[in-house]
C-alpha cells in the first residue's frame, strides 16, 4: 500500500512537473531576480546621481551629515538640509493638486535622495505613474534630475506575478495555479523521497548517470525549509482574491474592504477638505519624530498637499525588528498645524500578525544586504531545482533513444538558458534605446521576449546535441556585454562606481560578470565533454551536452 | 500506480482526476476551513483569516488525495462528500446567525 | 547571527555524520570507537537538537520575522558548505552503497528515490 502510495505521489509530482515547469521556472527566476529590485532601478537610470553616503551620525539625527559626490571632490549636507531642498523643490514645482508629495533620503539600498509626487487619476480614469526627481550635487550646487524613463527593476519583479502580454486577471489565475501546483509539487517530492534523511547531504557529481536525480535532491532538499515558506506565502498573496467565499460567508457580498479594515485596522486619513492651507516647517517635526522613536526616519510623505487635512506620514526602516509587535511604523502629523495625530501603529491580531509576518517573509522586507544576498542565494537554489527536474526527468525519457523527446529538449533549452538571456537582453537595451523615448520602458522589455524567442529559434535551427553548450555561450556572452554596453554608452561603469565607493552600481556590475562567468564555465565543460571523446562513441557523449 | 476501473483509459483517468482535484478541492477548501472559522468563537476578522491561512493546506491535501486514491471515482467522492457536508453545516450556522440577529 | 551560522553548519554536520554513507568517517572521528548504533543516534539527536537551537536562538536576537529570515537563509548555505566539505573533502574509500551508486537508471522515479 505504501508503495502504491509513493507511486502515485510520483506520478503526481511528474505530471505537475511536466505540465508547469516552465511557468515555475519563469516564476522563481523573476522573483530570485526582484528581490534587488530596487538596486536594479538605480542602475538602469544612469542618470541618477552617485550614491550619497552617511557620513557621520550625530545625536540629533536632523544633523546627519551625508556626504554626495560632486566635481570639486564630495560635499557634506545634514538631514535637515535635505529634507529643506527636497520640499524647496517640491513647493517650487508647483504640484499642487499631486495626490502625495514623498521626500525619500538616502539608504544602502538606494543612495540618493530624491523627491516624488503621485499626480491625480485623469478624466478617464486613468492613473498616471508616479513621478520623481533626484536631488545631485555633481556640479556643487543641488539640482534637479529626471532621469530616463524606465521600467527598471519594478518591472523585472512585475513579472513574477503579473506576467507579462496577458491581462491582469488570465495572469492572477496563472501564477495562482502554478504555486499551489509548486506547494504540491515540493509536498509530493517530499513524499517520494523516503530516503530523504539518508540523500540529504549526498552529492555524486560527474560520477554516475543520478548525477541530475543528486542536483535535484540536493537542490530541494537543502533549500526545503524555503522553498515551503516561499510557496505557502506565496499563496496568502492570493488568499482572498481565490478564496473569496470564505470571506463573503462573514462580510456578505461586497466585504472584502470590511474585511480588510477589520483585520489589519490603521487610522483612517481625514478625507480632503478642498481648503488651501500652508504647511508648518517640517524639520521641526522630523526633529521629535526621530527624538520620540529614536531611530533615523528616511522616508517623508504628505498626502493631499496644500490641503487642510494635508497629513504627514514620517516611515520608519523597515528593517527595524518589532514592526509589527505594536511599535509604530510610521509618525503622523497634521501639516496645517503641526498635530501630532493618531495611528500608524499597527497593532494586529494573532492571525492578522501571522498573515503580515509570512507576507514579509516572502518579500523579504526585513533583510539588510547580507540577508537579501542568502534570499537570492536560496531563490537560486529553487531555480535549480526546478531546472535540474525537469532535465533528469528528460534524461530518463531519453535512456533508451539519445534522439527521442528531441522538441522537448529543444523546448526546454530555450526556456532554462533563455530566459536568462533576455534578461540580459533587457538591460543592454536599457543602455541602448536613446533616453528620450516616451515609448523605451515598453520597449525595453520587448527586446526582453523578443532575445528569449530568439533563443527558440536557436535551438530549432540548430542540431540537437549542439544547442545546450551554443546557448550556454550565448549566455555568458549575454551578461558580459551588460557591463561592456554599460562602459561605453554611460558614465556609471566600473571605473566611475569603484572610484567613488557606490557599492550598488558597482555590485551591479559585477554581479553580471559573475552570471557571465558562471554561464562561460558551464559551456566549458560542455564543450570539453564534447570533444573529449572524438573517437568511438563522440556523438553519444557530446549529446550529454 | 493507483488502480483504474477496467473501462477507464488512461488519459481519462487522469484528466478525471486533475479536475477533482481543482474543482472538488476548491469546494473542499471553502467550505471545511469555513466551518473552522464558524465553529470559533472570535471575532469574524480573525476567524476568516485563519481560514484563509488553512484553505490552501487543504487545497494541497486534497490534490495529493485525488492521486493516491483508488480510482478516480473515490477521488471525486472523498472530496464532494466532505465539501457537501461542510457546506451544509456552514449554511446552517450561517442562517441561524443571521435569524438570530433579525 | 553568526554564533546561528555556526551552530547551523555544527548541525548539519552532525547530521550528515550519522548518516550510513559517512559512517566510516563518523567513526574514524569518534574514539574510542563506540557502537555503531548508539554512534549513529548520538549524532542525530544532538544534530537534530543544535539545529532547534539555531532556530530559537535566531528568534531570539531578532523576532520573529527577521529571526526566521535569517535562519531560512543560513540553512542552505551552512547544508552546501557541509555538502562540499564531506564529498570533494574526503578520500575516495567511501562505503559504497550496492544498488545506489553502481546501478544505471532504472527509469522509475519510485525505484530510484529509494
Amino acid at each position: 500500500m505504501k508503495t502504491r502510495f509513493r507511486a502515485a505521489m510520483a506520478q503526481l509530482h511528474r505530471w505537475a512537473g511536466i505540465l508547469f515547469s516552465a511557468m515555475m521556472f519563469f516564476i522563481f527566476l523573476t522573483g530570485t531576480v526582484g528581490y534587488f529590485h530596487y538596486e536594479i532601478d538605480r542602475w538602469m537610470e544612469p542618470e541618477r546621481p552617485l550614491a550619497m553616503d552617511r557620513q557621520a551620525s550625530a545625536s540629533d539625527p536632523t544633523q546627519t551629515i551625508f556626504s554626495a559626490p560632486s566635481a570639486g571632490g564630495r560635499i557634506t549636507v545634514t538631514q535637515a538640509e535635505l529634507v529643506e531642498l527636497g520640499f524647496r523643490r517640491l513647493h517650487a514645482l508647483a504640484i499642487q493638486d499631486a495626490i502625495w508629495w514623498g521626500v525619500i533620503l538616502p539608504t544602502g539600498r538606494n543612495g540618493n535622495t530624491w523627491i516624488e509626487w503621485q499626480p491625480p487619476r485623469r478624466p478617464d480614469g486613468h492613473r498616471p505613474e508616479r513621478r520623481a526627481e533626484y536631488l545631485s550635487f555633481a556640479d556643487g550646487e543641488p539640482q534637479w534630475i529626471r532621469p530616463r524613463h524606465t521600467g527598471g527593476g519594478e518591472a523585472l519583479y512585475r513579472l513574477h506575478w503579473k506576467l507579462h502580454y496577458l491581462p491582469e486577471t488570465a495572469a492572477y489565475w496563472i501564477v495562482g495555479l502554478c504555486t499551489l501546483l509548486m506547494l504540491v509539487g515540493l509536498v509530493s517530492g517530499v513524499i517520494i523521497h523516503r530516503k530523504i534523511f539518508r540523500d540529504f547531504f549526498t552529492l555524486r557529481l560527474f560520477r554516475s548517470s543520478r548525477s541530475w536525480l543528486d542536483l535535484h535532491n540536493i537542490t530541494s532538499v537543502m533549500s526545503l525549509p524555503f522553498q515551503l515558506m516561499i510557496v505557502y506565502s506565496g499563496l496568502i498573496f492570493f488568499a482572498v482574491t481565490f478564496m473569496t467565499p470564505i470571506v463573503t460567508a462573514q462580510y456578505g457580498e461586497d466585504g472584502a474592504r470590511t474585511f480588510y479594515r477589520e483585520a489589519f485596522p490603521e487610522a483612517e486619513a481625514e478625507p480632503k477638505t478642498g481648503t488651501p492651507a500652508h504647511m508648518v516647517p517640517v524639520v521641526p517635526l522630523l526633529h521629535a519624530a526621530q527624538a520620540e522613536t529614536k531611530t533615523s526616519i528616511g522616508q517623508l510623505y504628505l498626502l493631499y498637499p496644500g490641503d487642510k487635512n494635508a497629513r504627514l506620514s514620517f516611515y520608519l526602516p523597515e528593517t527595524t525588528p518589532g514592526h509589527y509587535r505594536g511599535k509604530p511604523h510610521k509618525i503622523l502629523y497634521r501639516a496645517s498645524t503641526g498635530e501630532r495625530l493618531e495611528g500608524g501603529n499597527q497593532l494586529y491580531g494573532g492571525a492578522a500578525s501571522v498573515e503580515k509576518t509570512l507576507i514579509a517573509l516572502h518579500e523579504g522586507l526585513f533583510a539588510d544586504w547580507r540577508l537579501r544576498w542568502l534570499y537570492i542565494f536560496s531563490g537560486l537554489l529553487g531555480v535549480g531545482m526546478i531546472g535540474t527536474g525537469a532535465i533528469y526527468w528528460l534524461r530518463k525519457r531519453q535512456a533508451r533513444d539519445r534522439q527521442s523527446f528531441a522538441a522537448v529538449e529543444r523546448f526546454y533549452a530555450a526556456v532554462l538558458v533563455g530566459l536568462p538571456i533576455g534578461i540580459a537582453a533587457y538591460f543592454c537595451a536599457n543602455r541602448l534605446i536613446p533616453a528620450h523615448w516616451s515609448e523605451r520602458a515598453d520597449w525595453e522589455m520587448h527586446c526582453l521576449f523578443l532575445a528569449w524567442m530568439l533563443t527558440f529559434a536557436y535551438t530549432w535551427l540548430r542540431p540537437l546535441e549542439r544547442i545546450w553548450r551554443g546557448l550556454l555561450l550565448l549566455a555568458a556572452t549575454a551578461w558580459s556585454l551588460v557591463p561592456l554596453v554599460n562602459a561605453v554608452t554611460s558614465n556609471r561603469h566600473l571605473g566611475i562606481s569603484l572610484a567613488n565607493g557606490d557599492r550598488v552600481l558597482a555590485g551591479f556590475d559585477l554581479s553580471a560578470i559573475a552570471v557571465a562567468i558562471a554561464f562561460g564555465l558551464l559551456a566549458i565543460y560542455g564543450y570539453r565533454r564534447a570533444y573529449r571523446s572524438n573517437g568511438i562513441g563522440s556523438r553519444a557523449v557530446a549529446a550529454e551536452g | 500506480m493507483p488502480a483504474r476501473l477496467p473501462h477507464t483509459p488512461l488519459p481519462l483517468d487522469i484528466i478525471s482526476r486533475c479536475l477533482a482535484a481543482l474543482a472538488g478541492g476548491y469546494a473542499l477548501s471553502i467550505a471545511l476551513p469555513l466551518l473552522l472559522a464558524l465553529l470559533l468563537a472570535v471575532d469574524r476578522a480573525q476567524t476568516t483569516l485563519v481560514a484563509l491561512l488553512f484553505s490552501f493546506t487543504v487545497y494541497t491535501a486534497a490534490f495529493l488525495w485525488t492521486f493516491c486514491a483508488r480510482t478516480h471515482w473515490r477521488a471525486w467522492i472523498g472530496l464532494l462528500l466532505p465539501a457537501l457536508g461542510c457546506g451544509a453545516i456552514d449554511a446552517l450556522i450561517l442562517s441561524l446567525r443571521a435569524g438570530g440577529q433579525v | 547571527m553568526l554564533s546561528v551560522f555556526v551552530s547551523l553548519l555544527f548541525a548539519q554536520l552532525l547530521l550528515a555524520l550519522s548518516m550510513a554513507r559517512h559512517a566510516p568517517l563518523t567513526q574514524r572521528l569518534v574514539q574510542p570507537a563506540a557502537p555503531y548504533e548508539r554512534l549513529k543516534r548520538g549524532t542525530r539527536l544532538s544534530g537534530f537538537g543544535l539545529l532547534l537551537l539555531s532556530l530559537v536562538v535566531a528568534v531570539l536576537d531578532s523576532g520573529p520575522g527577521l529571526g526566521i529570515t535569517w535562519w531560512l537563509g543560513l540553512f542552505p548555505l551552512s547544508g552546501m558548505i557541509v555538502v562540499i566539505l564531506l564529498e570533494h573533502g574526503q578520500p575516495r574509500s567511501r562505503v559504497v552503497v550496492p544498488g545506489r551508486d553502481s546501478e544505471p537508471v532504472s527509469g522509475r522515479l519510485v525505484e530510484d528515490c529509494e
